[in-house]
């Protein structure tokens, strides 16, 4: 664990003074607090102090997103009577699950930098080849591998492409996909939702935990046996490395041997994999296969990554990230529904609080790179 | 001489475009050589997307087609309920080709300055399924009267709820006036029937809707009904109610009365839902066409009706 941190601080100032390197702030602070000590001993201490406040404005903005979940929740729970109730969690994770796993697929791609348009229309195509599979062969484990494959050939699609095609970015092939998959969906479908779906893939969706608690939905335990597996892949083992270097240190990760291309597709083939596995949950939940499942859901994926505290510009984030955006989107929605306020205001919300969120990264990020001068100059 | 080979460039590529766009195999391709009938007269059909509601109408404006020796119509259609571009590109191929009419599901008022531009060609344009209010050059527009739909629902709730009854509204898209219609045409005729609690977009999907009923019976467990402004809302709020052990417990209406929909009635686990036409869209949409080209009165607006679908005659609808 400690030589993660220790790669992840330094992946860290390295895309910092990438973006930031132009404008010479660190040296120019360093001679500031230098000259300071030279002239002044007393001011010295004063700059200790500045050091201290900006250490703890960064814990604060370093946990920035998990504090607005907190207060939303905090709000949320003051306003409406039923929202932190157990029901109703469970409502909130029932809903969430979706884009949760999205967003934790989503978040494999943007950690190389990438991006994946096209996971709603996966999910659709997924729930559509999962109904006509199950309509024809009365199959529950058929079904789950026919979504999954379907999700991770769209997958490939994209990662192959991406690489073999050499497309100068991901939007690009990702977008067709999007229209490619949608366009499927709706063939083999013929427009109408398929109805039907084997009691395994119900279960997974549709139903609660009897056996623990009846309010929780059995979709929470798929959410965190993805979260918990992607979180070994990423922290473990050499793939994971591999992602945060492909996507923080390009040209250090060519230099150093690792196999961009595969690092690329595999990622890709995650995302769509997730996407069959979020179908899994959709189509569980409405007990069909329909061809406008996943609307817009690619959005909601990117959306969560972006305001859970990951870098749009890869390299940085984890899985937590994911999540506590995930349930940032969930919440303001289900809270919105449970005070009946006008949807338009929940749109307004949801955008005001990405830029928040972005904001204050861009904002730590500043913070760090100044943090870390001072103190060298103090020690 | 560049010039003119530009332009032919471009010609050909619009013709080819507007071949692609046409989904009628048979006639696309001897229309204009006038096939032993001298005059006919072309109709260009544009529908929304793939989806089940436009393909219906397609089907019966084929079926129409058939019947009418002295029409040949085109068909196009865009890529979803929101494709202003696709519509708009089919509206200027069948401006190309010199069509005598456009009949055209609307995506939105975003379309009308390419009609505009079809008018002043001299083209009948006819609006099916959705207005476009602000725009006068259209000759007619036949729809379903949405108001009348949600007031046929609201009558039927009004006497088939209990005393006092508290219902939750599941609205479609925002800013869509059709839909809205559908909700205040409900209300108007529910009423002091029925306290609406709670109100809810749904951008008429599906997963939508569940996840906007779990919140309305987590925040009112007693409500007795549940209208949806469209048919795939309805479909999920009626999973939600099935989870907490009601199902067809509660009054529920959705509007379109889908495959699924009358299934659902079917079962009793739906109470109602309104149908409405496409098949009268489709036909009444192309012969309001013919009518006008050849210099009938066409009225202004033609309803094609909406009925109420219940466990009593879902048969017929089935």
């Amino acid at each position: 664990m400690p030589d993660i941190e220790a790669m992840h601080h330094h992946r860290h100032r390295g895309a910092v003074e990438e973006t930031q390197s132009p404008s010479g702030h660190g040296s120019d602070l360093a001679q500031e607090v230098e000259a300071m000590r030279i002239q002044d001993p007393d001011r010295a201490d004063e700059g200790l102090l500045r050091l201290k406040a900006l250490g703890a404005l960064l814990v604060l903005l370093r946990l920035g997103p998990v504090l607005i979940l907190g207060v939303l929740v905090v709000i949320m729970a003051n306003l409406s009577p039923v929202f932190a109730t157990t029901q109703n969690l469970g409502n909130v994770l029932a809903q969430t699950a979706v884009i949760a796993i999205l967003a934790i697929g989503q978040l494999l791609v943007i950690l190389t930098r990438g991006i994946d348009l096209s996971v709603g229309s996966s999910l659709a195509l997924s729930a559509v080849v999962g109904a006509t599979v199950f309509g024809s062969s009365d199959g529950g484990a058929l079904t789950v591998l026919a979504m999954l494959g379907t999700g991770a050939a769209v997958g490939a699609v994209n990662g192959l492409v991406l690489v073999y095609g050499r497309l100068p970015h991901p939007f690009i092939i990702t977008l067709a996909t999007l229209s490619i998959a949608r366009g499927l969906a709706l063939g083999i479908s013929g427009g109408q939702p398929i109805r039907g779906m084997p009691d395994v893939v119900s279960t997974i969706g549709g139903d609660s935990a009897t056996w623990l608690a009846a309010w929780l939905p059995n979709s929470t335990f798929l959410v965190a046996g993805v979260a918990v597996v992607t979180t070994v892949f990423l922290t473990r083992i050499v793939w994971g490395r591999w992602i945060y270097a492909v996507g923080g240190n390009p040209d250090g990760a060519r230099r150093l041997g690792i196999p961009r291309s595969a690092v690329l597709i595999s990622v890709y083939v995650c995302s769509g994999l997730l996407a069959g596995v979020a179908a899994i949950v959709t189509s569980g939940r409405l007990n069909a296969g329909s061809p406008t499942f996943g609307d817009l859901a690619e959005l909601d994926a990117i959306a969560a990554v972006v305001i859970g505290g990951a870098s749009f510009l890869g390299g940085r984030g984890h899985v937590g990230h994911a999540l506590v955006g995930a349930f940032m989107i969930g919440v303001i929605r289900n809270g919105m529904n449970l005070l009946n306020i006008e949807a338009y205001l929940q749109l307004i919300v949801i955008g005001v609080v990405i830029v928040i969120a972005v904001e204050s990264d861009v904002l730590r990020g500043r913070l760090e790179s100044r943090f870390r001068v001072l103190q060298a100059a103090a020690s | 001489m560049k010039r003119r080979t530009h332009l032919l460039a471009a010609v050909a590529a619009t013709a080819l475009l507007a071949a692609g766009c046409s989904n009628d195999d048979s006639k696309a391709a001897d229309d204009g050589s006038g096939d032993g009938g001298g005059d006919a007269v072309t109709i260009g059909f544009i529908t929304k997307f793939p989806v089940d509601f436009y393909d219906t109408m397609v089907d019966a404006a084929k079926a129409w087609d058939a019947d009418e020796a002295g029409a040949e119509v085109l068909f196009a259609q865009g890529k979803s309920g929101t494709d202003d571009e696709g519509e708009i590109a089919a509206i200027q191929s069948f401006v190309t080709q010199q069509v005598d009419a456009i009949v055209i599901t609307p995506t939105s008022p975003n379309v009308q300055d390419d009609l505009q531009k079809a008018v002043d060609a001299g083209i009948v344009v006819i609006l099916v399924d959705n207005d476009i209010p602000d725009w006068d050059a259209k000759t007619s527009v036949v729809a379903t009267d949405n108001k009348a739909g949600g007031e046929l629902a609201g009558q039927w709730l009004a006497e088939n709820l209990p005393d006092g009854a508290q219902i939750a509204v599941l609205q479609g898209v925002l800013g869509n006036p059709s839909l809205e219609d559908r909700v205040t045409g409900m209300k108007d005729a529910l009423g002091d029937a029925a306290e609406v609690v709670a109100e809810t977009p749904t951008d008429c999907d599906q997963t939508k809707g569940l996840d906007a009923a779990q919140d309305i019976l987590t925040a009112h467990p007693d409500i007795d009904g549940i209208y949806a402004a469209c048919g795939p809302p309805l479909l999920g709020a009626l999973e939600a109610i099935d989870a907490i052990g009601k199902s067809g417990k509660l009054v529920t209406v959705g509007f379109d009365a889908s495959p699924d929909e009358l299934a659902a009635i079917g079962d009793g686990t739906e109470s109602g839902s309104v149908a409405q036409f496409p098949d009268k869209m489709g036909s009444m949409g192309v012969q309001a066409a013919f009518d006008a080209i050849n210099g009938k009165d066409v009225p202004p607006t033609i309803d094609t009706g909406t009925e109420m679908v219940t466990s009593d005659n879902v048969d017929q609808f089935q």
